[in-house]
């Protein structure tokens, strides 16, 4: 449920259960795939919902698109967390599921993971988003366009920079 | 794999990598029901001081007043969120796993179906609800088995009536996401009539196992199942019982099919005026779900007028027969086109002071629709618009100009036999992005299509020749683009959507997109015209419809100059 620039008043007992039933299971798998912990990752999810009960109660209309408003908190939650954890530590620790058995092969993908996760947190939040909801949940690109409010171009172009990036910021440690 | 400080990293690596990151394990259902848990205690705790705040001085009064129990002052939320939390984290959560194999009869019984009910009500979407009740449908059929394999028959009944009530939900729930996309409903009706193909089948077999005296109630619950696979809409009419048989009712010349989770109102007899709720098929026979008393007479007293919902059985000129009823047809009547006799309709009428109904609206039941598609085919007694037919009705009202091909806007409705039957098409509302060619005070030309300006449409101020705009427009009955509303298009001039062509003086800039035109000395991308230069670079091999990259340059007048166009994998 998409819900834009809603007074709070519309957010009563049904509309509250039904955004989380819409919206839970998404953020659960950007916060994995930034956290790389399944229990992390629920306490993200947990923590972000509450801040949006936060802001509902404060009686202040949100603006914007809610569905980016929640991947925004989501974002900022992993952030502060890699903030207070030392980053390259804990991202170098989280493993990913898929793992090869070649103990050489199994580090540099390691390595890569990390590199990426680090480089997707950077990116301005419209790319992340393009990346996360595009590429990563593979959703059309009227549906992505319609989260950032932009159009199919704009998210077009929003990828191919995103991915632009990424490859940059792993080529600039390669030169 | 890319392996750092080996090579530049490919995009195929980049890919590689990204769909590595994008696989995330299934998520613990006991982890997610605890989160889902906690946040339903804070909505409930949120809500809650909410009402609080707002209406603490008033609420002391009157619960001081009215001394309403404690319990009521918490919300649903918090309640089901408590529940959960027993459930997950208490010993109840044996309780909860030993009564999943309960049978109807058992202690934990209660407690299984509860359980369903809860998911339930914590389930907001309707694709999902439709998906619970077959689920719950099955749980119920199961159970049938069991206790035709353990002998106990005396407790058959109270699954096989769950088991039609769920599919009722199920069906009422394909009804309400019906409205709303045509793709999701084509693909529920199929999954909802496999599955009823699929427990009709299951039914048959189990009958077979029982002794011929238990057969008669599976006959009646496989019949349901057969006919509730051609679930067509809810109904709800009022009529008077013309006859009453143990599986069939006649109310106002009507059959009434009654099923085995029909329920009825103690007491009602022939002669009685009676409002039956149920639902009807695609060939047009009506099942109960439930039949009751007609509170009052309402439908016929009130005030000396009324409305209901019924069957045409006859149209005349001057008269129409509605589940029995006669209705004198006044000129001054309104009547939807394209109802005939066998349509289920709203009718609105009045009483005179002979005792006559004089019918003063008649409209179809099932409310209008919309629908927008590109046109397929076009014939003089009925048109294909994205593969569905509707047939064409004296008063269709038709835009002129549509063509095969045209994306138009459909307003519809479907009679009891599932025909669709058009009542209006036209052109779709629709938007074109491109460049501003000419700016004059009666038209502009955009991408080449010439727009008419009314007085009522909308410019941003400060477009110029060369820009990029979004144009909104509506096609008029003489073909021509009547422009709404125009404005630059935000995502080009943001610098972050990767064209920053504000940059004027000469810089260049570079941005991706599709090829619409090839000419020899100018190219169109994206709708945006690029001249050429002696010095452009083009990748060999481009064409119309490929993904390029394109650097270029704006000129101080608003022109785009192409340096190179190389094509984009991404």
């Amino acid at each position: 449920m998409d819900v834009q620039s809603q007074a709070p008043h519309i957010f009563d007992e049904e509309t509250l259960i039904a955004l989380y039933d819409d919206h839970s299971d998404s953020i659960y798998r950007y916060a994995f795939r930034s956290l790389g912990e399944a229990n992390l990752a629920e306490d993200c999810v947990a923590d972000v919902f509450t801040r949006f009960l936060e802001r509902v109660a404060t009686g202040k209309a949100l603006t914007g698109n809610l569905r980016a408003y929640l991947y925004r908190v989501a974002h900022n939650w992993i952030v502060d967390y890699y903030r207070q954890e030392k980053p390259e530590a804990d991202l170098e620790a989280q493993p990913l599921p898929a793992r090869n058995a070649n103990p050489e092969k199994h580090l540099s993908e390691k390595e890569n993971q990390a590199h990426l996760r680090q480089a997707l947190l950077a990116l301005p939040e419209d790319q992340r988003l393009v990346i996360e909801l595009r590429v990563m949940e593979k959703w059309p690109y009227e549906a992505v366009a319609d989260v950032l409010g932009k159009s199919v171009e704009a998210s077009r172009a929003l990828q191919y920079r995103a991915l632009k990036k990424l490859r940059q910021s792993f080529n600039l440690q390669w030169m | 794999m890319y392996k750092k400080n080996d090579h530049p990293m490919t995009d195929a690596e980049l890919e590689g990598l990204l769909a590595e990151l994008s696989q995330v394990p299934q998520r613990n259902p006991d982890n997610a029901a605890r989160t889902k848990a906690r946040y339903l205690i804070a909505v409930g705790k949120s809500l809650q001081a909410s009402t609080t705040e707002q209406t603490i001085k008033t609420r002391r009064k009157k619960e001081f007043r009215e001394m309403k129990p404690f319990f009521k002052k918490f919300s649903l939320a918090f309640t089901l969120a408590a529940v959960l939390l027993v459930f997950l984290l208490g010993g109840l959560g044996v309780t909860a796993a030993a009564a999943s194999s309960a049978l109807p009869g058992d202690p934990l019984y209660g407690v299984k179906t509860g359980w369903e009910q809860t998911r339930l009500q914590l389930t907001r979407q309707d694709f999902k609800k439709v998906e619970l009740n077959l689920a719950y449908a099955q749980n119920r059929l199961d159970e049938i088995e069991t206790l035709i394999a353990a002998e106990r028959l005396g407790d058959l009944e109270a699954s096989v009536q769950a088991y039609e009530t769920y599919i009722l939900e199920a069906l009422a729930g394909l009804e309400a996401i019906r409205s709303n996309s045509m793709a999701v409903d084509s693909q529920l009706d199929r999954a909802i009539t496999a599955s009823l193909g699929k427990y009709t089948a299951d039914l048959e077999t189990l009958s077979n196992r029982v002794q011929t005296q238990r057969r008669t109630r599976f006959d009646e619950a496989i019949l349901f199942s057969k006919s509730a696979g051609a679930y067509h809409g809810k109904i709800e009419f009022v009529g008077t019982v013309n006859a009453i048989n143990p599986d069939l009712w006649v109310v106002s010349g009507l059959e009434v099919i009654i099923t085995a989770s029909t329920e009825i109102e103690m007491g009602i007899d022939v002669g009685q005026q009676v409002e039956v709720e149920g639902w009807v098929d695609a060939l047009g026979s009506i099942y109960a779900r439930e039949i009751e008393h007609e509170a009052d007479g309402r439908a016929f007293s009130l005030n000396g007028k009324g409305e209901f919902l019924g069957i045409v059985n006859e149209i005349q000129p001057d008269y129409w027969v509605v589940n029995g009823i006669r209705f004198e047809v006044s000129a001054t009547a309104r009547i939807e086109p394209g109802i005939r006799v066998g349509d289920f309709v709203e009718v609105e009428f009045v009483r005179n002071d002979k005792d006559e109904y004089i019918l003063r609206e008649a409209e179809f039941a099932f409310d209008d629709d919309e629908y927008v598609g590109s046109v397929d085919e076009i014939h003089t007694e009925y048109w294909v618009i994205d593969g569905l037919r509707f047939e064409l009705l004296p008063k269709s009202r038709i835009e002129k100009g549509i063509k095969v091909g045209d994306f138009v806007e459909v307003e519809f409705v479907r009679n009891a036999s599932g025909e669709n039957y058009l009542l209006e098409v036209e052109f779709a509302d629709s938007e074109i992005y491109g460049v501003a060619d000419e700016i004059n005070t009666d038209h502009w030309i955009v991408n080449g299509i010439r727009c008419e300006v009314l007085p009522n449409t909308k410019s941003e101020p400060g477009i110029k020749v060369g820009d990029y705009v979004e144009v909104e427009f509506v096609r008029n009955q003489a073909g021509e683009y009547i422009l709404l509303d125009v404005e630059h298009e935000d995502a080009y001039n943001s610098s972050d959507a990767g064209y920053g062509h504000h940059r004027h003086g000469g810089d260049d800039d570079e941005m991706v997109g599709f090829v619409d035109e090839i000419h020899s000395d100018y190219w169109v991308i994206n709708g945006i015209r690029f001249n050429l230069l002696p010095k452009s670079e083009i990748e060999w091999g481009l064409k119309v419809g490929d993904f390029v990259e394109v650097e270029f340059f704006k000129n101080s007048a608003g022109a785009y100059f192409l340096l190179e166009v190389e094509h984009e994998d991404d």
